[in-house]
């Protein structure tokens, strides 16, 4: 995928949860109950998958052993990062969770094959810095 | 009015709307990502969110939007072409200027604690603060806003 449409494809996921956000002010039943912090789409070199994921804590979710050992690197699943300046808890990120469906797709895949859309805060689909955790574990 | 407290570790991962009233207006603030006051977060805020979100938009409610700020600070070098700047200004005030439009005063929230304003109501003096009674109330803000309204 071009980084093109990999932007594309974050940046539809981030219209998708906005408005089903908003819908919710019209009396539905949301999918969202707030917006997430950020969305981001990831692909691989030569593929044509892509999957989009928000941030989100990692309670009852399962991480697949190549995204888990790099981010033990960092801390533990759920605990404070050891990333200078970085609040964000490891694992909890939109990137390692897009990263994980995506690597899931095929047991060929390693991290380095990996590739990343901008991140995409939904509420305002403005672009948003990579945290220290996901410059360090995505070397993005 | 029941409701119940936010967990850090969702706060840290989402951009909650949440309200407060001081001096006679009515805030609405979006979290991103920050971690929202104890007094704010200890119980009620789903609830009301859902008494804003039904809340009907006053008549005659004129926006203003603190465009010169968000267009320098905020969304500078994000995109190079005209098209694409005005698409991204038009996508990152709406959520803001729909509270500006039910009366509130809206907040963004930067990096630290700080906030800054995006949308409010033109004619403050003429929203009616009744409507915001379930609202919790203030005596000192409980966020600092980095540019004071005027
Ligand atoms: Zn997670
Ligand atoms: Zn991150």
């Amino acid at each position: 995928m071009t980084r093109q449409e990999l932007f594309n494809a974050a940046y539809n996921k981030a219209g998708v949860i906005a408005n089903s956000v908003i819908r919710r002010h019209h009396g539905n039943i949301p999918k969202y109950k707030d917006y997430p912090a950020a969305v981001i789409s990831c692909s691989a070199k030569h593929s044509n998958i892509h999957k989009e994921e928000h941030s989100r804590s990692c309670q009852h979710y399962k991480f697949d052993f190549r995204i888990l050992n790099l981010l033990k690197v960092i801390g533990n699943v759920d605990g404070p990062s050891n990333v200078k300046d970085c609040n964000n808890k490891v694992g909890h990120c939109a990137e390692p969770h897009a990263a994980n469906e995506m690597i899931k797709t095929s047991m060929r895949l390693t991290v380095g094959d990996l590739e990343f859309s901008p991140a995409i805060r939904p509420r305002t689909r403005q672009i948003i810095q990579y945290c220290g955790n996901c410059k360090a574990t995505f070397g993005l | 009015m029941k409701g119940y407290p936010y967990r850090e570790d969702y706060m840290l991962t989402h951009d909650i709307d949440w309200f407060f009233c001081h001096n006679g207006h009515a805030f609405h603030a979006a979290s991103n990502g920050g971690v929202i006051p104890k007094e704010i977060l200890s119980g009620m805020n789903s609830k009301i969110q859902e008494t804003v979100y039904g809340m009907k938009e006053p008549e005659g409610v004129e926006v203003e939007i603190n465009e010169y700020y968000i267009r320098n600070n905020v969304l500078i070098g994000q995109q190079n072409n005209a098209k694409d700047i005005e698409k991204q200004f038009t996508d990152y005030i709406v959520s803001f200027s729909a509270m500006a439009k039910k009366g509130f005063i809206s907040l963004d929230r930067k990096e630290g604690n700080e906030y800054f304003w995006v949308a409010r109501p033109k004619e403050l003096g003429k929203v009616r603060v009744d409507m915001f009674d379930k609202i919790p109330k203030f005596e000192k803000m409980p966020v600092e806003v980095e540019i004071l309204l005027d």
